[in-house]
């Protein structure tokens, strides 16, 4: 059993102008997703939907060894991250298999194993 | 005094503290500050024909608050829920008549809008805007016209930091004790965007831009009267001795510069007050209060010049110097490089100048120094290349004309494609 | 309120670092999220493998395909992540002073769907 990560990257410009059909129609996507897991015997751990970048808030270091908070994400991309999924699973590429539901209704979708390096695992 | 003058006077001094009761109260955002701009409407209609109440802050206060309950009574209507909000407010409504007598409580809750403005989850520019509009209570309108943007660009401005404060979360409340001190500072520096906003060279005399830089001190002093932090002292002393010369920047042929200025329309008792305060500011406390600082006694250096050849160019240097070290730019080594070139001579300020124009390509200003200095130097034509591209490089109508003129002193240079 | 942070360093970072550099980071991660119970909860979080052990699934015009690597290549990737609960902003952010000073960290709240947990 592996922990994995699925990342939603999504064009916040584009989503933006989605019409609410083809919101309807991700979110169904979704559900559909959600539920080939269970079935399929992978477990969702946690999940959720981002809130658009320029809700974000920023810490970084300051160069003089302190840290500088600031509006906005911590970097301009094209694309940024709008949701994620952690994943529980004995079969990454039945899971990959999963992620074309959501791939195929207009998601980019990253599969990422988790490391083993947290508090947790290390102590 | 009129009606409408006591109402003026009413807004633009208990805005802020109005609005952060309510805030405290009722916790929305969006209602209170229509339910509020709503009272004021009220006062407008009502106050000049039954006359002015004794305490019209209270007035205005009962007023807003009545505003939001019947709001938030509909709201709980039509949810079909419990009114708990309301009953909630009750509670708290029937304490606040204490409260006001409290000073302790009432100031805290300015300073938590004053925080909630600053905060450094907002762009600075939303910041800026924010203050003014909620702390300050400045319309919309003259917050576009003071930032030289449309109406509909700042309202959408405001609205969009508004949602923010909401969607990230951002709380109306005073930090720990920790974190405090940083979180002023950004008050500070947000004070001071608005501040530098306000003297950005706009095209001949603007009141309203002055006005700009008067309530961004506004903005400094009511945090200062809340919680006294070095950095908004050190803030408010450069601020003050900056603004102490705006009767003399301006005459009917446009800017005046510094050298050039009429001393005696320079602000005698804001200077003195700057110095005062200035003296009470620590060494080294952070980089950014000991910037503002620093800024301050060069600032003091010159209003403590009777005219312009009584300089003490060698403390101003060694000022800039230190400066350099704590908040090290181009634009500073550009200021240290004139008073070096005043105190040592124009050579020596161009050797400071020295490899700026790789960190500073598009600016006009390192060219137009540098031409200055040239000048001096006695070298003219060096001096006419440097103002030639200074002059293609500046994009300020004010700034334009002078460096126009300056050039011209130096007679007929090369002809340059139209 | 839900916040997502994200967490960004040079992968390089943890690489190179030294014995102590990495105890030190551990007990920041820990300093973190003590920071986080004791106003609110941690609901989840992970470090996140190196880039290159992601796969990318892209369908432009419906065609999907599927590539080794993450989505973007970045000097700062996302490292890691933390899906936690706590009172507003200034909680969040004042956790986060606790991770290591190195990090670039975005503080993003989650849209929260009433009655809708993936989990």
């Amino acid at each position: 059993m592996a922990r994995y990560v699925i990342l939603l990257p999504g064009d916040e410009g584009r989503l933006a102008r989605t019409s609410e059909e083809d919101k309807a129609a991700m979110y169904a996507a979704h559900d559909r997703f959600g539920a080939a897991l269970a079935q399929r015997g992978h477990t969702v751990a946690a999940g959720a939907e981002l809130a658009h970048t320029r809700h974000a808030t920023t810490l970084r270091p300051d160069g003089a060894g302190s840290v500088s908070v600031t509006d906005g994400p911590f970097a301009e991309l094209a694309e940024q991250l709008t949701g994620f999924y952690v994943v529980d699973s004995e079969d990454r590429s039945d899971l990959v298999d999963c992620c074309r539901i959501l791939a195929d209704a207009g998601e980019i979708v990253e599969v990422r194993p988790t490391g083993p390096v947290t508090a947790e695992d290390a102590s | 005094m009129t009606a409408d003058e006591a109402l003026a006077r009413a807004v633009r001094e208990e805005w802020g503290r109005l609005l952060a009761l309510l805030l405290a109260q009722f916790r929305r955002l969006d209602l209170v500050e229509d339910a509020l701009a709503e009272a004021v409407e009220a006062a407008a209609r009502h106050w000049a024909p039954e006359g002015v109440p004794a305490n019209p802050s209270a007035w205005l206060l009962t007023a807003a608050r009545r505003r939001v309950l019947d709001r938030l009574r509909a709201e709980a209507m039509a949810a079909r829920r419990r009114p708990l909000l309301v009953v909630e407010a009750h509670g708290r409504a029937g304490s606040t008549g204490r409260r006001a007598d409290t000073g302790d409580l009432v100031d805290d809750d300015l300073l938590r809008l004053v925080l909630m403005c600053a905060h450094p989850a907002l762009s600075p520019e939303s910041a800026s805007a924010l203050s003014l509009r909620l702390v300050l209570g400045v319309s919309t309108g003259d917050i576009a016209r003071l930032f030289l943007v449309s109406e509909p660009t700042m309202a959408a401005r405001i609205t969009r930091a508004k949602r923010k404060i909401v969607a990230a979360g951002i709380p109306f409340g005073i930090p720990g004790a920790a974190e405090l001190p940083q979180r002023l500072t950004t008050v500070a520096q947000t004070a001071y965007l608005a501040f530098t906003a306000g003297y950005a060279a706009a095209s001949g005399p603007d009141l309203l831009r002055v006005e700009l830089a008067g309530e961004a001190i506004r903005l400094v002093r009511v945090t200062l009267a809340l919680r006294d932090e070095p950095v908004l002292r050190a803030l408010l002393a450069l601020m003050l001795l900056q603004h102490s010369r705006r009767d003399a920047r301006t005459d009917a042929g446009g800017l005046v510069l510094l050298p050039d200025q009429d001393r005696s329309r320079w602000r005698r008792d804001e200077i003195e007050e700057a110095r005062r305060v200035l003296a009470t500011v620590p060494e080294a406390t952070d980089a950014v209060t000991e910037s503002f600082r620093l800024q301050g006694l060069i600032a003091a250096e010159h209003a403590g010049a009777a005219d312009p050849s009584v300089t003490r160019w060698g403390r101003i240097a060694g000022l800039y110097a230190t400066l350099e070290s704590v908040a090290p730019g181009p634009v500073v080594r550009m200021a240290r490089a004139v008073a070096v070139a005043e105190a040592e001579g124009p050579r020596a300020g161009l050797a400071l100048l020295e490899g700026l124009e790789r960190l500073v390509p598009e600016n006009h200003r390192l060219p137009a120094v540098r031409a200055e200095l040239l000048v001096r130097a006695g070298e003219p034509e060096a001096a006419g290349a440097a103002y030639d591209e200074a002059i293609l490089l500046c994009r300020n109508e004010v700034e334009l004309a002078h460096l126009r003129e300056r050039r011209s002193r130096l007679g007929p240079g090369p002809t340059r494609p139209a | 309120m839900k916040y997502v942070v994200l967490v960004a360093a040079d992968p390089r970072g943890w690489v190179e670092a030294t014995p102590e550099e990495r105890q030190a980071t551990m007990e920041a991660h820990t300093a973190f999220e003590r920071a986080v119970a004791r106003s609110g909860r941690k609901l989840s979080g992970a470090a996140l493998a190196g880039a290159d052990t992601a796969t990318t699934l892209r369908a432009p015009d419906g065609e999907w395909a599927v590539t080794d690597g993450p989505f973007v290549e970045l000097a700062e990737q996302i490292g890691g992540f933390y899906l936690v609960e706590l009172p507003d902003l200034d909680a969040a952010i004042g956790a986060c002073r606790e991770l290591p000073r190195s990090y670039a960290v975005e503080i993003r709240p989650v849209i929260d769907i009433e009655g809708y947990d993936p989990a």
